[in-house]
């Protein structure tokens, strides 16, 4: 019994001296509360305080171009959106408020546009289908300061870049300038790109309509993956969410352009570019014509086109207006196209390419002579009637090399051969 | 021995209660959670004139809240919705006093407070309405639990059109707040059996308006369940102009059917046994004696205020009614 007591005496000192001990201190000094009202009150400074507003790399979903957004927020709880836009604004330049806007405390700040603005709730209209553009008005407030806030919106959980306007430029010209960018980064005539990410390759479609649709290369029966993107000032080329790849291994979601006009990544953990790819791959691409700059022919082809032009002219078809190269979808195959100024005529080639920039080009008569096209007879027609054009076939049909001066926007291409010929051309 | 047991047991208690008392010298953080300010409106808000209106006309006189700013938390995160145009809100909140607070304040002699006591506690006006993606149908208003009633599609309101104000907002309020007054007082039952047979709780939203009347229902919705039928019927008694009340009562009269895809009059005459415009009127009276002994309201007078005040809107009370709002002083006027 005495022995029970002083076990039970013994263990509940013990109690006295450990209860205590564990007690943790206190990680902050300010409750929750304090901090959260703490941060919406220092980042409520942040954004009254940018003299120009901000740009907000806004997405509203995977599917469609990202929009750019300015607002400008004053310590009253107003806010005046800028939007230059398709579905807000009518593609022509507007602002709109002052509406109203919050930060609350949620489960940590929340930046709210909470009373009307249609530059910006559009996108979160319902519409007749109850989706609409799927698309946020209330963000999540990763991070902020001066210059950036990192916004998730809450609904949809995209992360979106908000980043503060220059103060001297007006917003109008902020939207002219962003424009200028996305054109020089990709250009509206280059119909297909190619993303190289890590060990696997994406043919990128349509990128100037404002989001990536990526097709892998070596698999011609997958769908395709969407990711829309904004440009910023600085050249920045963001995406709605990181390229993962096919395997989920990857992470590119930024891009800009080197110095040798090239879309590198710039943000995530693989190295990545966009670019024309294979540049004789690109110039085989479908719906890409290639078509002669007659005046900055060199060698042997110069003279040739020119003896061939001066024949021509004299008979019934007239002058020549343009000779294209042309990947040719209803014949399946590669084409060179004569436009006169009464008739149309093309003759089927043969292109291989090899390596990055080597093309080979045979001239495949019988196959034009096969073929049931009007304009493939014309094509005959032109190879029989002119000595000249026989010969300046027999020069075309030979192995070139080939070079641009930008390799996200190859829109020139020069065909050079062996023998020192070459023939500049601009994609049509 | 009894001694040391005694010495023995104290030590053992104080060893226990020690632990309790070791760690109580806390002291609670005299700083309150709540910022000071909150509430507090600023007179350089850009909603500074509408907030400071609701404060004065709804939170103080009636203990409601307008919200108008849409937090989606406070809405239903599975449908798209979008905040009311601030104009918009303006124009339902001044009719909200017009055509509904202020009716009941003139008719209801017996409680000043009555409003303050029953209405519900929060409006919350959605910009537009709340389309289910999945099927396409729409949401105009939802009521819960007569603490909360939700107008949607207040961006498409034209204000100047009184049918349209009524059939989407003062015909919702007026039903929802019958539902408040019987859940706080219910009303008969022999109601709920006036109808019995003719409920379709599942089906009520494909019943044509004209087969529902035949069987002595105002509305196809007051058809679903007897509780529904006896705020439809208030509402609707409330709301329909004479032309329409009378249009609903003819229509009651007559023996229409549904035959496939369409309605048509039975050419072999009424068959349902129901006396439908008989059972309306009747079912108006229950509401007009369970108005008249439960809260001491007179069902046609109240009738006859909103008739009144919906036959005689027009632009210029409209503009009348907005100045209540677009006339209070702002920034630094306000502070004077």
């Amino acid at each position: 019994m005495k022995k029970t007591f002083a076990i039970i005496f013994s263990l509940s000192m013990l109690f006295v001296f450990t209860s205590c001990f564990k007690t943790e201190d206190s990680i902050w000094e300010e409750s929750p509360s304090e901090r959260t009202n703490k941060a919406l009150a220092e980042y409520r400074q942040y954004l009254c305080a940018a003299e120009n507003g901000w740009v907000l790399d806004y997405f509203a979903n995977p599917f469609e171009q990202g929009y750019p957004l300015l607002f400008k927020f004053d310590e009253h709880s107003g806010v005046i959106i800028g939007a230059k836009n398709s579905v807000s604004s009518g593609n022509a330049y507007k602002e709109e408020g002052p509406s109203s806007y919050e930060l609350i405390a949620d489960n940590g700040p929340v930046l709210t546009f909470n009373t009307h603005n249609s530059l910006l709730h559009c996108f979160s209209d319902p519409q007749e289908d109850g989706l609409g553009h799927e698309g946020d008005y209330e963000f999540m407030i990763i991070s902020g300061n001066e210059n950036e806030f990192w916004l998730k919106g809450k609904k949809r959980g995209y992360m979106m870049r908000m980043y503060k306007a220059p103060v001297d430029k007006t917003w109008e010209n902020i939207y002219t300038e962003l424009e200028t960018i996305k054109g020089q980064i990709f250009n509206p005539s280059v119909k297909a790109l190619v993303l190289a990410v890590g060990e696997e390759r994406y043919r990128v479609n349509n990128p100037a309509q404002g989001l990536l649709e990526l097709y892998p290369i070596d698999n011609a029966n997958a769908l395709a993956d969407y990711y829309s993107y904004n440009v910023e000032l600085d050249g920045t080329l963001r995406l709605i969410d990181a390229f993962r790849g096919a395997n989920g291994d990857l992470k590119v979601s930024a891009f800009r352009m080197n110095d040798e006009g090239m879309l590198t990544s710039v943000e995530g953990d693989t190295p990545a570019t966009i670019s024309a790819g294979a540049l004789n791959e690109f110039v085989l691409m479908p719906n890409m014509s290639w078509r002669w700059n007659k005046n900055s022919l060199k060698g042997t082809v110069a003279e040739q086109y020119t003896t061939f032009v001066n024949e021509i002219r004299k008979t019934a078809y007239g002058a020549v207006q343009y000779i294209d190269f042309k990947q040719n979808s209803s014949e399946n195959s590669y084409s060179i196209v004569i436009k006169t100024q009464r008739v149309t005529g093309y003759l089927l080639l043969t292109a291989k390419a090899e390596g990055e920039d080597k093309l080979t080009l045979t001239l495949d008569l019988d196959g034009t002579k096969a073929s049931t096209s009007f304009e493939a007879q014309n094509g005959v027609v032109f190879y029989d009637e002119f000595e000249s054009l026989r010969t300046l076939l027999t020069t075309v049909a030979t192995t070139y090399t080939l070079s641009t001066p930008s390799t996200t926007a190859p829109l020139q291409v020069t065909f050079k051969d062996a023998a020192g010929s070459e023939i500049p051309c601009d994609m049509k | 021995m009894k001694i040391s047991k005694y010495i023995l047991g104290s030590v053992l208690a104080c060893g226990l209660a020690l632990p309790f008392t070791s760690c109580d010298d806390n002291d609670l953080n005299p700083t309150s959670i709540f910022e000071s300010e909150e509430g507090a409106l600023d007179p350089y808000s850009p909603t500074y004139q509408l907030d400071k209106y609701c404060d004065d006309v709804f939170r103080t006189k009636y203990n409601l809240q307008i919200m108008y700013k849409l937090e989606d938390v406070a809405a239903d995160m599975n449908y798209n919705l979008v905040p009311a145009e601030y104009d918009k809100s303006v124009d339902l909140a001044v009719l909200s006093d017009y055509l509904w607070f202020q009716v009941y304040d003139k008719v209801v002699t017996s409680d000043e407070n009555f409003m303050k006591k029953y209405s519900p506690r929060l409006l919350h006006f959605i910009g537009c309405p709340a389309v289910n993606a999945a099927n396409q149908t729409i949401t105009l208003g939802l009521a819960e639990g007569g603490l909360k009633v939700t107008l949607f599609n207040l961006n498409e309101m034209d204000p100047s059109d009184v049918y349209q104000l009524t059939d989407r907002y003062f015909h919702t309020m007026h039903h929802e707040f019958a539902h408040v007054l019987h859940q706080t007082k219910t009303y008969p039952k022999v109601f709920d059996q006036l109808s019995v047979g003719h409920y379709d709780a599942l089906g009520w939203q494909y019943r044509d308006t004209r087969v529902t009347a035949t069987l002595g229902f105002v509305t196809p919705y007051a058809s679903g369940q007897p509780r529904e039928d006896f705020a439809e019927t208030i509402a609707c008694y409330i709301c329909y102009t004479d032309e329409t009340w009378n249009d609903l009562l003819q229509t009651a009269t007559e023996p229409w059917i549904e035959s496939g895809n369409s309605v048509i009059k039975n050419p072999a005459g009424d068959q349902d046994g129901v006396d439908g415009k008989a059972l309306i009127l009747q079912k108006v009276d229950i509401a007009r004696t369970w108005f008249r002994d439960a809260w001491g309201i007179d069902l046609d007078a109240l009738r006859e205020e909103v008739q009144l005040r919906q036959t005689t809107y027009n632009e210029a009370k409209l503009n009348e009614l907005r100045k209540l709002v677009y006339d209070i002083p702002v920034g630094d006027a306000a502070q004077k």
